[in-house]
């Protein structure tokens, strides 16, 4: 059964770029359907892959995503 | 129910994702920390809540073992209207000629992520922030790391493409103030 849901980014290549290489290693089928261009980027993805695999993907978007964009106040 | 087993976890960064995820979204989605797995009373998990939590605890695990170093700093002085129809800003500093960045960020950046910074700058960058910087209560605020930092004039960071942003928010608009090239190392 395939799932979509969307995931913010303002690195929407990248983010595709991560999906094809983990897809390579994990045999899973990420896909990149669309960017919703809104007033924050947000990525419609699509993908069967299990629940265990969708976290190991999530834990590594996490970690590269904050390396280019952390932010705050103060 | 649905469960995960995570058995290769860092636990500490993961309780601390699990705790920022439950604050930020209503979900149903559990830990039980002495079987280190999640789970969710319903059919599925949200699959967007599962990458949202997936994702906190990446980033967790990235601000553990990286320290932020400043390495070259810029003074700015680029003013852009604080609404959410305005205009993105381009920006370009002298290692990098292609910055973006969406006012609407400015909207979302909340006060309880000042530690993120913090906590991620190395000692010897904290100085340098201090050495440049030396008239702004912003940089003092990373410096000293306090709650009375939120007395003074807002001020928000952003980190885009390996340039810190310091952003001075007013009521109806905002000035970007100091650009810095940054690196990230290993700790």
């Amino acid at each position: 059964m395939k799932y979509k849901f969307n995931i913010m980014t303002n690195y929407p290549s990248d983010l595709e770029k991560e999906m094809i290489d983990f897809n390579n290693v994990n045999n899973t089928d990420l896909k990149l359907i669309q960017v919703l261009n809104d007033e924050v980027t947000f990525v419609e993805v699509e993908t069967s892959m299990s629940d265990e695999l969708l976290f190991k993907f999530g834990t590594k978007f996490g970690y590269s995503e904050t390396k280019k964009n952390i932010e705050g106040r103060i | 129910m649905k469960k995960i087993k995570l058995p290769n976890i860092n636990q500490s960064e993961f309780i601390k994702a699990f705790e920022s995820f439950k604050k930020f979204v209503n979900s149903d989605i559990e830990y039980n920390n002495y079987l280190n797995e999640i789970h969710t009373a319903s059919k599925e998990f949200d699959k967007w809540q599962l990458m949202t939590l997936a994702s906190f605890y990446g980033g967790n695990l990235f601000r553990a073992t990286n320290e932020l170093r400043l390495i070259e700093h810029q003074l700015c002085d680029v003013v852009f209207e604080k609404a959410y129809h305005s205009q993105s800003v381009e920006l370009k500093t002298e290692w990098n000629d292609e910055i973006e960045i969406k006012p609407i960020l400015m909207f979302d950046a909340d006060s309880f992520l000042t530690k993120k910074l913090v906590n991620s700058i190395s000692n010897n960058s904290k100085k340098q922030l201090i050495e440049k910087m030396p008239t702004l209560n912003t940089e003092q605020s990373v410096y000293r790391v306090t709650k009375e930092a939120m007395k003074f004039e807002h001020f928000a960071y952003i980190i885009i493409k390996s340039t810190l942003i310091f952003i001075r928010d007013e009521k109806e608009k905002a000035t970007i103030t100091n650009l810095w090239k940054i690196e990230w190392n290993e700790i």
